[in-house]
């Protein structure tokens, strides 16, 4: 096949992949999460609406820098008969909780559709930008999967982050974590292009994305930390060099963290102050049991789970390339995590589950890379068995919705004698097969739980 | 001074000096929108009116606010509404939200928040109202803590006695 048409149908795909999980996180986007499930979705964006209206940040907040807050029932999508609980939302101006990009993004479409007041900021209208935010996530996750192993493992890395159900429904929350991912990639993306010898330009960008992802949140910092480390961490050139880069590089990111204060500053500073102090001392959930948790289970919020094998098998895979000697994969893959890890256990954010958001994008490009590898590899077996977690635990699920009893037998029986077949088989072809047989399947089963995901199903699951 | 300190130093440098005027028209910018749009009104119709795009509640009973506040002390009360003898919608309220802590503005705040008018309510006398069984007269009386304050439409006082009657 001529290059040319291998290109085009390469891209053909990507782009089938990006309409699929356009479609997917569009398809009962203002239902699943419930609204009000997390009232900070509406928050964020009357932060914006407010902010455009009255030029002054609007919003709830339960810390208690503020010293109180004005009680009001706002019962934008009737959240006060489903989801809200009785208690009014304690009201804050000006609202300093967070950096203000993603209510100007989610309040500014709000105030574009038409929106004038809070209750007219409905999940159907605000939620429509993270849509398209989670669909850049999709095409982010393919380039920088493309830049460091090639585009097979890109194309994988694209179609698990398009169609896992948890990433497909927690895209959809208006959460600052979602547009830290999105920076977080972008910024690798660029300092890739930098690193493997490309102009200044792909510098700057990648400062400038670090710095994006400090406006919408502050735990975006892991974005500039890791930027920094890896320019600092370069082998082929002089060290004066790399720390002029990673100067240069800490300066434009960190230059949009000083923008906050100056925001918080113009409109009241000792405020601003304390309710930093405030939130950098928050009674977060940091229990013994953080890190097993955030292996084990798979939060949307506090206390609603979507129980999913994916990330445990994207763990697994960060922790398989941790092993590797590939720099590149280290840096820009096992990095990342690491440093949003550290990050994450600071701000004690294992309660919640969208402080997980950015650790998804990494841990899905690792799963892509250890599959692809397992595709031109002879030894199939431990791909086979990572396939195998995620695609059990989806179908359970899928159980839960529809009626699948008829094939208990079959998964009793397969899967020994899927184990049994990698473990003896030694037939090349064969095996190829049935291992992209097995991933195609996994990738149907999220599909099928994806559309599934009605709000009545959604109570039902954990 | 290395060439590669001259390059990113005339770099950072220059990025500074354009970021501080950027920033200090922001900060100027921020202040004057502030001072030229908000008001206490404004700010009060922003959070509090109604969206029209929410469609009307049919009559009392057709929504409610479910769960009890959780933060509320004891300054709470009960809001329960009997459109019929088989539908009523009961409502768990914060006091803390009301200006002036009368029956009226209870009223008119649940209403305001479930969407249904409440001037036949409070005004027409084609529904009867009691606070821990007894009649609220005045919807101007100031509301006891935690109390139960129920809205009874068509029922006779018969009716009433025998449904506190059944409750007892």
């Amino acid at each position: 096949m001529p290059k040319t048409t291998k290109t085009i149908i390469l891209i053909g795909v990507g782009l089938l992949i990006l309409i699929l999980g356009f479609y997917l996180r569009y398809k009962n986007h203002s239902l699943v999460p419930l609204p009000g499930e997390s009232t900070d979705e509406y928050s964020n964006s009357w932060v914006g609406l407010s902010l455009i209206q009255l030029g002054l940040p609007v919003g709830r907040s339960g810390l208690l820098g503020y010293g109180g807050s004005d009680p009001r029932y706002i019962n934008v999508d009737r959240i006060y008969s489903t989801t809200a609980g009785g208690g009014p939302l304690g009201i804050n101006q000006p609202w300093l909780d967070h950096p203000p990009l993603l209510p100007l993004i989610s309040g500014g479409y709000a105030y574009l559709s038409g929106a004038r007041i809070f209750e007219d900021a409905a999940a159907q209208i605000i939620r429509k930008p993270m849509l398209i935010i989670g669909v850049i996530s999709v095409a982010l996750v393919g380039v920088l999967t493309y830049q460091l192993v090639g585009t097979g493992a890109a194309l994988l890395a694209m179609a698990l982050f398009a169609t896992s159900p948890l990433v497909t429904v927690t895209s959809r929350m208006i959460q600052g974590e979602n547009g830290v991912s999105v920076a977080f990639l972008a910024s690798l993306i660029f300092l890739n292009s930098y690193v493997t010898k490309r102009g200044n330009i792909f510098l700057w960008l990648s400062a400038l994305a670090a710095g994006g992802a400090l406006l919408f949140k502050v735990s975006g910092i892991a974005v500039a930390i890791c930027g920094a480390i890896i320019l600092l961490s370069q082998e082929n050139k002089k060290i004066g060099l790399r720390y002029w880069e990673t100067a240069l590089f800490l300066t434009v990111a960190l230059s949009f963290l000083a923008l906050f204060f100056v925001y918080g500053a113009a409109f009241d500073w000792s405020t601003f102050v304390i309710v930093w102090q405030s939130n950098s001392t928050r009674p977060y959930d940091i229990g013994f049991g953080s890190l097993f948790d955030l292996l084990t289970t798979t939060k949307i919020t506090v206390s609603k789970r979507l129980t999913e094998g994916w990330p445990l098998v994207g763990w697994i895979s960060v922790f398989l390339l941790m092993m590797r000697e590939k720099k590149r994969l280290f840096f820009f893959v096992v990095l990342p995590v690491l440093v949003y890890l550290v990050i994450f256990l600071l701000m004690g954010g294992s309660a919640y589950g969208w402080y997980r958001l950015p650790f998804m994008p990494f841990l899905f490009i690792a799963i892509a890379v250890i599959l692809a590898d397992g595709f031109s590899s002879a030894d199939k077996l431990l791909p086979v068995l990572l396939t195998l977690i995620p695609l059990g635990m989806t179908i359970h699920k899928l159980s839960e919705a529809h009626r699948l009893a008829a094939i208990i037998p079959l998964w009793r029986y397969g899967l020994p004698a899927v184990i049994g077949w990698f473990l003896f088989g030694k037939k090349a072809r064969l095996n190829r097969f049935l291992y992209i047989t097995l991933i195609l399947m996994a990738l149907a089963a999220n599909i099928w739980l994806d559309l599934s995901l009605t709000p009545e199903f959604y109570l039902k699951i954990n | 001074m290395s060439k590669e300190a001259r390059v990113f130093l005339a770099q950072i440098l220059w990025y500074s000096a354009i970021w501080l005027v950027a920033v200090g028209a922001i900060f100027l910018l921020l202040r004057y929108r502030r001072s030229r749009l908000y008001s206490r009104e404004k700010y009060e119709a922003l959070v509090m009116t109604v969206s029209e795009k929410r469609s009307k509640a049919a009559d009392p009973c057709q929504f409610f606010i479910a769960g009890d506040p959780p933060n509320a002390e004891g300054n709470f009360a009960k809001v329960i509404f009997y459109c019929d003898k088989q539908r009523r919608a009961v409502n768990s309220f914060d006091l803390s939200v009301l200006a002036t802590p009368n029956y009226r503005e209870l009223v008119r705040e649940v209403g305001r928040i479930n969407g249904f008018s409440t001037e036949e309510i409070v005004k027409d006398g084609s529904w009867k109202c009691f606070a821990d069984h007894e009649r609220i007269s005045n919807f101007l009386d100031k509301i006891k803590l935690k109390s139960r304050v129920e809205c009874f439409f068509n029922f006779t006082d018969g009716e009433i006695k025998t449904l506190y009657a059944e409750n007892n």
